[in-house]
């Protein structure tokens, strides 16, 4: 997958055997999000809050290999405030066997008004 | 003697040179100066109507946290706009474009709706589409691409090229869209235009307040491009999402984050 040489083998749910599926890629995975109950997903920001919006458990797999990897800052910080598990490819089975989705905190999303309004007040524009 | 009043005149002319050089840096010392220190205050006394304003997008991340701030300002209040992403990224200005419709969409709703009440009540946000009028001219926004100085993994000797390629098409898009917000989150393509930007206004060219807004994946140290800009005195208000950076950076503005 990726680039990787590793394919998996798609099957449906038989004898008790969980359904697998896979795509290289979707322009849109929210749907598959949805559906999910748990999430495992590399460090983006952009997979990490689509996830958390959507309140399901989530699990960011860190690359290591990456040169400049100031990826791991966000995971990590996110995790120490509970709102997600942050794992690296050696410790992945560990954290999804040790795991206790109960125990995570809801993330509050975001707000940019107070950016906006500290933008007009720059310009002179009236505040909101 | 001929050859002494030689020698003397040009000793002269050439500590005239000498003097002029120094005046025009000294010139150039207090304009940088004062460009710097006329951030900290508003620039406008009365409220302006609306300012032309660039938007530089990256790609991914850097385009999702952006489109938060954009779905919250008074997109009347920046308008023209214009829309610039690397030439590589097409992901990024159709997601702009489809920010820019749904702005659309909502524009010709009220428009319906003002319809339907006479037009008289309807001075809301002061916006008017009459129906003649081409969507184009409703939305006021432009999509731009521009060239990447190096694309990962390009070599260092042909990278020298294309920055300079790169540089003089930032320049060519600045001359042509002469914005007066800028408003960049993070690519490296926004410090070429944030330079020239700073350039202008240190020329006297076009005045502009440029507006940053580090990326939410940065906690604890600032990329590249927001180093930069916040060393260089360049950005008029730098905005981190993270309180451990406002720590660190105490100049920059942390109130909140954007996703």
């Amino acid at each position: 997958m990726g680039r990787g040489l590793y394919i998996p083998t798609k099957s449906t749910a038989e004898n008790g055997s969980p359904a697998l599926d896979y795509f290289t890629y979707s322009s849109s995975i929210a749907d598959y999000l949805k559906s999910a109950s748990l999430v495992i997903s590399h460090a983006g920001s952009g997979s990490i809050f689509e996830t958390l919006r959507l309140g399901k458990p989530l699990i960011v797999v860190v690359n290591e290999d990456l040169m400049d990897n100031h990826q791991s800052e966000l995971a990590e910080e996110l995790a120490e405030r509970k709102h997600l598990y942050c794992a690296r490819p050696q410790t992945l089975y560990k954290t999804i066997s040790d795991m206790d989705p109960g125990s995570l905190v809801p993330y509050q999303p975001g707000d940019a008004k107070p950016v906006a309004e500290l933008i007009y007040r720059y310009l002179g524009f009236p505040e909101d | 003697m001929e050859k002494g009043d030689f020698c003397i005149s040009t000793m002269a002319s050439s500590n005239i040179a000498v003097l002029l050089a120094i005046g025009v840096i000294t010139l150039l010392v207090i304009r940088i100066i004062y460009v710097i220190n006329r951030r900290r205050k508003p620039l406008h006394s009365k409220s302006p109507r609306s300012l032309s304003t660039l938007i530089v997008l990256g790609s991914g991340g850097h385009t999702a946290e952006m489109l938060n701030l954009l779905y919250v300002l008074q997109t009347e209040r920046f308008k023209p706009r214009y829309y610039i992403a690397a030439a590589t990224d097409n992901m990024s200005l159709q997601k702009a474009h489809v920010f820019e419709d749904s702005l659309l969409g909502k524009l010709l709703a009220h428009a319906v709706q003002c319809e339907k009440l006479d037009f008289t009540f309807c001075t809301g946000r002061g916006v008017k589409v009459p129906n003649h009028e081409a969507p184009e001219e409703v939305g006021g926004a432009e999509f731009m691409q521009i060239y990447r100085s190096r694309e990962v993994g390009q070599s260092y000797i042909t990278s020298v090229g294309t920055t300079l390629v790169a540089i003089a098409h930032a320049l060519w898009l600045m001359i042509k869209t002469r914005p007066q917000v800028i408003l960049c989150n993070g690519p490296g393509t926004c410090i070429p235009l944030c330079v020239i930007a700073f350039l202008f206004k240190v020329l006297g060219i076009r005045w502009s307040s440029i507006f940053y807004v580090e990326s939410i994946a940065r906690v604890r140290k600032l990329s590249l491009s927001g180093l930069l800009l916040y060393k260089l005195h360049m950005a008029d208000q730098l905005f981190v999402q993270w309180p451990q950076l406002k720590e660190k950076y105490p100049r920059a503005h942390y109130v909140g984050r954007l996703m």
